[in-house]
């Protein structure tokens, strides 16, 4: 079991006129979720708060599931895991593309989703779109996510089309987006979690006005709540063009350092004798 | 012409051509077209079957999926551009010689918002245009993954390619990497583990009296490794190599 504190803010910006984002903070099942809506009107608002509540709904109900019956809570593992928020942002797409079917108002409505689920010593992301996460660890920031953006994915522009788009704007031009289409691709990271790692899960009007190296040193030197609503301001200082979402994970404790008592390692010794044996027939 | 580009790590390995081919078989088993000899790929894997003058992607029950443009499929029509992986291959499938529906006037179509989205509007762009584009450009997208191994320096021979997301390394043959000699019964099962993140790889200690050991600084938290860093522990030595930071 992984214990995480975790704090999460949502600001409107100074000039947009509707808050698109949306984000989830669920502890009970250590599951976090950002998404940036995009559509117009209310439509963006709409799709980011469907993917959130399908992803938690699905989420909540799978766990409960799992510890009813305590043998499969046992056995889950990480991929399962990894399996059920696949399930999840899946379940998330199919409503969005339909309700954008059915609503002349939501046609083309989509969000990006980023998510993170702690899971049996685990920090799984998964992410469609561009929303960041990052991971801080020994004072040094990565992404733990694939931005879907024509930008980062330049390769993929043919040699007749380059040169027609700024920077800045093939940065806003995602390939990919929970419910545009009947399916949807999301990329996952699975990597070990560490006591004192620290994610920061945010919507692209923080991460576009403040670079991951400002953020490494807002988060570490601030307690969560505090280093969200500086991040949120320091964006709005700088223009604050769109919604601010930023969420900050920071990870208290693993049972990873399971260290085995003495008596464990002395009940070792046969399996240790048995390699020995082992590796000489080897060589 | 019809072709299927079969490409592992960035080259061409294969082509063949469709046009004269009514079936093309893909898996493991030897009496297949296309032999895969890789362990995620099944016996029997997928088909490529030719119907009038099209072409249709079905996977045979594989146990690992056959995936189209990203997306596991059961079966699909196959369209100029499409990018089939089995396994670590990608096999690409290009239809040139028949004509095409021309992109949108003014090439990129975005998915359309009402009213004129600003320049800080996040779009999406249209993938079946985009798809359409790529293929034409012949620019085929490469799944770009850092590799990394450690060699050992002693205590085994060889290499292990740090492909999983976690590697460990202790007493027993439960681990990935085993330590050898007399005094490893101190060593933990597993002693220490090396975790990958996208971009990196982090060995940390997890049990026992040994501890490994990073240019001679003994690793309590996650360390993460550099190329060329040297790790210790008890009998084996271990040599870091990345080839996405060898570079710079």
């Amino acid at each position: 079991m992984i214990m995480a504190q975790a704090a999460g803010s949502s600001d409107i910006g100074k000039v947009r006129k509707a808050n698109e984002d949306s984000f989830l903070i669920n502890e009970s099942i250590g599951l976090y979720v950002v998404a940036d809506g995009m559509g117009g009107h209310r439509a963006g608002q709409v799709a980011s708060r469907m993917a959130v509540e399908a992803i938690d709904a699905y989420m909540t109900a799978a766990a409960e599931k799992n510890s009813e019956s305590e043998e499969v809570a046992v056995a889950q593992g990480v991929d399962e895991a990894t399996q059920r928020l696949r399930q999840s942002i899946t379940l998330a797409n199919r409503r969005i593309y339909k309700q954008s079917l059915q609503d002349e108002a939501c046609r083309g409505m989509g969000t990006t989703v980023s998510a993170l689920y702690l899971a049996d010593n685990t920090l799984i992301t998964a992410n469609v779109g561009d929303s960041p996460i990052y991971l801080l660890r020994n004072g040094e920031i990565e992404n733990l996510y694939t931005p879907h953006t024509l930008l980062h994915e330049r390769k993929k522009i043919p040699k007749s089309m380059e040169g027609k788009f700024s920077e800045g704007k093939l940065a806003h031009i995602l390939t990919r987006a929970v419910g545009i289409r009947s399916e949807v691709g999301v990329d996952f990271v699975e990597t070990q979690c560490f006591t004192d790692d620290i994610v920061v899960l945010c919507s692209d009007g923080l991460s576009g006005k403040i670079a991951p190296e400002e953020i490494r040193d807002l988060v570490c030197q601030n307690d969560s709540d505090a280093a969200c609503k500086k991040l949120t301001d320091l964006a709005n200082q700088r223009g604050g063009e769109d919604n601010i979402t930023v969420i900050v994970v920071r990870i208290q404790s693993t049972n990873g350092d399971s260290s085995k008592t003495l008596l464990g390692r002395v009940v070792g010794i046969p399996a240790w004798i048995a390699s020995l044996f082992r590796s000489k027939q080897r060589s | 012409m019809i072709r299927l580009l079969v490409k592992f790590k960035d080259r061409t390995i294969k082509e063949f051509a469709l046009d004269r081919i009514d079936a093309l078989s893909i898996g493991r088993n030897p009496n297949h077209h296309l032999v895969i000899d890789n362990y995620a790929v099944s016996g029997d894997h997928a088909v490529i079957l030719k119907q009038g003058n099209r072409y249709t992607l079905k996977d045979t029950n594989s146990k690992n999926g056959t995936f189209l443009n990203g997306l596991t499929v059961e079966q699909a029509p196959l369209k100029n551009g499409d990018v089939i992986t089995i396994g670590k291959h990608t096999l690409v499938f290009l239809d040139r010689g028949r004509p095409r529906p021309r992109p949108e006037q003014g090439g990129l179509k975005t998915s359309a918002l009402p009213g004129d989205p600003g320049p800080d509007h996040t779009m999406f762009m249209d993938t079946e245009v985009y798809r359409r584009m790529l293929a034409e450009s012949g620019d085929i997208p490469e799944i770009k993954t850092a590799e990394a191994y450690v060699a050992f320096l002693s205590g085994g021979n060889g290499r292990y390619d740090l492909i999983k997301s976690l590697v460990t390394i202790g007493r027993t043959h439960r681990c990935d990497i085993v330590i050898g000699g007399f005094f490893s019964f101190l060593a933990g099962d597993p002693a220490a583990a090396i975790s990958k993140t996208p971009q990196h790889h982090y060995i940390s200690s997890v049990s026992g009296w040994i501890k490994p050991k990073v240019n001679g600084q003994t690793v309590r938290g996650p360390i993460r490794l550099k190329h060329m860093d040297i790790i210790k522990i008890g009998s084996v030595v271990l040599q870091y190599a990345s080839s996405s930071q060898s570079t710079h």
